[in-house]
């Protein structure tokens, strides 16, 4: 594939997000001065058995593009043809994937609220779903901890703990409950399992006595080298680099895909992380993003607490979706809550087969009214659900000493104190499914609305096709064709919504 | 000709059903290529590590971390038994000295001069797989398992609780519509499989785990119903594991619905075979149905037999079954497949299939509520 040493000369893009079920590819081109998206086509995932590669998938929806743009894309041989000339080729191609459960961690540190916390928010914004977090203080025995670390077969583990210049005792007791498990990854045997060490550097060669003849141990720097501060880069990108050369290379046909694309593969919330985070530092803008898809809910939100620098923070709320996770959702978060969106009577008995129906055969659409303002409302509390996780997850850090003045004294903040703001809040971005495909758009805004209560005026959006895992991962190669496409193609404004907040005053009789 | 694909659940007379039968860990393979056998038949062993118990005998006799070797007795791999000494700090005086000892019966994993802990890991745990199916032995994995294959009558169901169990199939209701209700489970059904309509209620489940039924297949079961014998809320469909007296396989949804004619009849004709069932559902990635697997008698294996049949998709006049309200759980024949997308009652554009139902009235159904009934 071509490489630009000016990434204003590429001009034609093709960009691949390899879902659980669809393989979605986006054509955009540089024409009469702008980027657009110019055309879509999406094929089956291939993944799986009977085919085992995913190529397969990625050229079937290529193909799809092809036909639809009138574009030459590939060549005889089924390779990409690059760079562009004319009506054939493109400049560059990328991809990013979720495909085969995507990127599954487990996290450990010593105290759950502190270092644990911190290794799970590098985990989180590198775009993976974290099974489980081990810490000293979890109120879990040694050996359950141990039988845990060993029932889960995760992608790789980040092990954080200890301030530098701390205690090194209490980490090294957990690489020491790590290393007894002997922890073997998801994705075959033939490798050893790739663990993170990012916590207290004065402890890295005793973690390394422990783990590393078991483990394929990395050492990056602290994601916490001092109370009052997180340094989760050196981790996220460790994170990256592991899934890379682990991950990806184990799953059936990526080595290829690795081979066709100009920029490394991400993980498909990774990357629509860097989307909303490019498009907040942008615009110096607070932004809020929500995919809710059939198994999980993700979270991503850009904050300036006290209008100072932005904090970024992703949460997976793993067992709430419209579809695999419908049942979840309803019993969380109880019948009641979501009757409460549905104006007509329906029998609860009925109600709670329906649900059920839904979650063993999570392909089908709502053909009635009826159906869809019962899925809809169904959507309003996983969604309300999720921003409720995602609130208590986004928070000022833990266990930092707070200097407090007089004038603090009757405002009782506490340290771990949430800083998603709703009133500061300027943007609220809704994808997936029921959001993107609601058939009438004020449907997707009211969703929106009664979900995350905005406060003061928020504009509301919606991805159209949910393109934001491609832009996300375009902004590392043409920043301007992704901040263009998603400014104008993918996102659907659907207005704004102004929500005064106060103490009402009290009615008087005239 | 236009057509569609909605896979469909499987309900056939006679396939070629493969079995993996893995172990968790690489251990020993108990039985040969050609080896026949049975549903009960312990094919592959192994022993997984046994669980690990730390101990801080740093903290328990009061010494840096770094001091442990010299008071440890025993040494990294030697065997343990509970209560016996493996470390001893010796005081001025016999009064002052102390001793740490063993908390499980295992080996010595590791000690830690860094933490001051002591790992004992407890003696390994057996683990056995057995054939599930009565077939032959085609494949052995070395060390890992084997491979079973069998000729059987094969009914995917949609969804079910419970694990691997088998028993000879016995019809409890007179029809496919008939609710199986606790008056149709009876004492001569113990270790039996039992085939009951388009319900089975909580008191009939409840029933037939007391006179060790072994498992039941039907249409449809009720979410609370469920939820009582459970005790908990499914969020996920991912089960296999409940702690049941009685594997439950669902062939159609939640509800009651009838049994599928097709599924009902099988069954019948097979009535007083031994039937391997599994409850185990997993709707992810990498599906997993429940089943019954029905071998034949005569289990030998033709060679080059069960090549796969051609998937040709839904076309017109093929058999589905409706899976989404307001037709939910009927069945009928398409008579269309139409092109261009349809604006629905809920206002969504989707592909839409005519169907005409077994009473002969006629609907319009988008082509993702349905399911093919697959035979082949």
């Amino acid at each position: 594939m071509a490489k630009f040493e000016n990434s204003d000369d590429i001009k034609i893009i093709v960009a691949t997000d390899c879902g659980s079920t669809t393989t979605k590819a986006i054509l955009i081109e540089y024409t009469n001065g702008e980027y657009r998206l110019t055309t879509r086509g999406e094929a089956p995932t291939t993944v799986e058995a009977p085919f085992e590669d995913v190529t397969m998938g990625v050229l079937n929806a290529v193909a799809e593009l092809e036909e639809l743009s009138g574009r030459k894309l590939l060549d005889e041989n089924g390779k990409f043809i690059s760079p562009a000339n004319g009506k054939d080729g493109t400049d560059v191609f990328i991809s990013t994937s979720s495909a085969g459960g995507g990127l599954q961690m487990m996290v450990a540190g010593v105290v759950r609220s502190m270092t644990a916390e911190s290794a799970e928010r590098a985990a989180l914004g590198a775009g993976a779903i974290v099974m489980d977090v081990i810490a000293s203080n979890d109120k879990r025995l040694p050996h359950q901890q141990i039988e845990r670390i060993r029932q889960l077969r995760p992608d790789m583990i980040l092990l954080s703990g200890g301030i530098d210049g701390g205690t090194t005792t209490h980490v090294v007791e957990i690489a020491e409950l790590i290393a007894a498990a002997d922890p073997r990854p998801r994705l075959g045997s033939s490798y050893k399992l790739p663990v993170i060490y990012a916590g207290n550097k004065d402890a890295a060669k005793n973690v390394e006595d422990t783990l590393g003849d078991k483990v394929d141990l990395k050492v990056v720097d602290n994601l916490r080298p001092v109370l009052e501060r997180e340094n989760l880069l050196p981790a996220r990108e460790e994170i990256h680099e592991l899934f890379m050369e682990h991950v990806m290379a184990q799953a059936p046909g990526y080595k290829k895909l690795m081979d066709w694309s100009d920029a490394p593969i991400m993980p498909t919330p990774g990357a629509v992380g860097l989307i909303i985070q490019t498009i907040a530092d942008q615009y110096g803008i607070e932004a809020l993003g929500v995919d809710i898809g059939g198994a999980t809910t993700d979270v991503f939100s850009v904050f300036r607490p006290g209008g100072k620098e932005a904090v970024f923070n992703r949460t997976v709320s793993a067992n709430l979706g419209m579809s695999y996770s419908i049942s979840n959702v309803f019993a969380e978060a109880t019948l009641p809550k979501v009757m409460r969106w549905v104006p007509f009577k329906m029998d609860e008995r009925d109600l709670r087969n329906r649900v059920k129906n839904k979650m063993i055969r999570p392909t089908t659409i709502p053909q009635s009214m009826e159906e869809l303002i019962f899925e809809q409302a169904i959507a309003k509390e996983a969604l309300r659900l999720a921003h409720i996780q995602h609130k208590s997850f986004a928070t000022v850090l833990k266990g930092v000493q707070q200097q407090r003045t007089i004038a603090d004294a009757f405002e009782q903040s506490s340290s771990g104190s949430s800083i998603v703001n709703m009133m500061t809040l300027d943007m609220l971005i809704g994808s997936g499914g029921v959001l993107s495909h609601a058939p009438r758009r004020q449907q997707s805004a009211l969703m929106m609305i009664d979900a995350f209560s905005p406060e003061g005026i928020t504009r509301l959006a919606v991805d159209s096709i949910f393109m934001m895992p491609q832009l996300g991962v375009l902004t590392e190669v043409q920043p301007k064709a992704a901040t263009e496409v998603f400014e104008k193609d993918c996102l659907i404004h659907l207005g704004t919504c102004i929500a005064p907040v106060g103490e009402a005053k009290k009615a008087v009789r005239q | 000709m236009a057509h569609a694909y909605t896979p469909g659940l499987k309900v056939t007379e006679k396939i070629l059903v493969k079995k993996d039968r893995i172990l968790p860990l690489k251990g020993d393979v108990l039985v040969k290529v050609g080896d026949k056998v049975t549903p009960d038949d312990v094919v592959a062993r192994t022993h997984l590590p046994g669980n690990v118990v730390p101990l801080n005998v740093a903290n328990k006799l009061s010494l840096p971390p770094e001091d442990l070797s010299e008071v440890m007795i025993k040494k990294e791999g030697d065997d343990i038994k509970a209560g016996e000494p493996i470390a001893f700090k010796k005081g001025f005086i016999k009064m002052f000295s102390s001793e740490c000892n063993a908390t499980i019966d295992g080996t010595l994993e590791s000690i830690s001069t860094i933490t001051g802990q002591v790992l004992q890991r407890g003696m390994p745990i057996p683990v056995e797989v057995k054939a599930y199916i009565t077939g032959i032995v085609t494949e052995v994995i070395e060390n890992e398992g084997v491979v079973i294959d069998t000729y059987a009558a094969f009914v995917q169901g949609i969804f079910g609780i419970g694990g691997e169990t088998s028993g000879e199939i016995v019809i409890a209701t007179p029809d496919n519509k008939t609710i199986l209700s606790d008056d149709f489970i009876t004492d001569d059904m113990k270790g039996k499989v039992v085939v009951g309509g388009s319900l089975v209620t909580a008191k009939a489940m409840d029933k037939a785990g007391k006179v060790g039924v072994k498992g039941i297949v039907v249409g449809g079961f009720d979410d609370k119903d469920l939820r009582d014998i459970l005790g908990y809320d499914i969020g996920v469909a991912i089960t296999g594991n409940e702690d049941i007296e009685t594997t439950l396989v669902v062939t159609e949804g939640f509800g009651e619905i009838s049994m599928a004619h097709n599924t009902f009849d099988l069954l019948k004709a097979n009535v007083g075979k031994k039937a391997c069932i599994n409850g185990a559902t997993q709707i992810r990635a990498g599906v997993i149905r429940p089943e019954v697997v029905i071998p034949n008698e005569d289990i030998s294996i033709e060679k080059g037999a069960g090549a796969k049949s051609e998937i040709t998709g839904i076309t017109i006049g093929s058999p589905i079954r409706v899976i989404r309200h307001p037709y939910f759980g009927r069945l009928g024949n398409v008579t269309g497949l139409p092109s261009p997308l349809h604006v629905l009652e809920s206002e969504s554009k989707a592909r839409i299939l005519e169907v005409e139902f077994e009473d002969g009235e006629k609907a319009i159904v988008p082509r993702a509520n349905v399911e093919m009934i697959e035979t082949n």
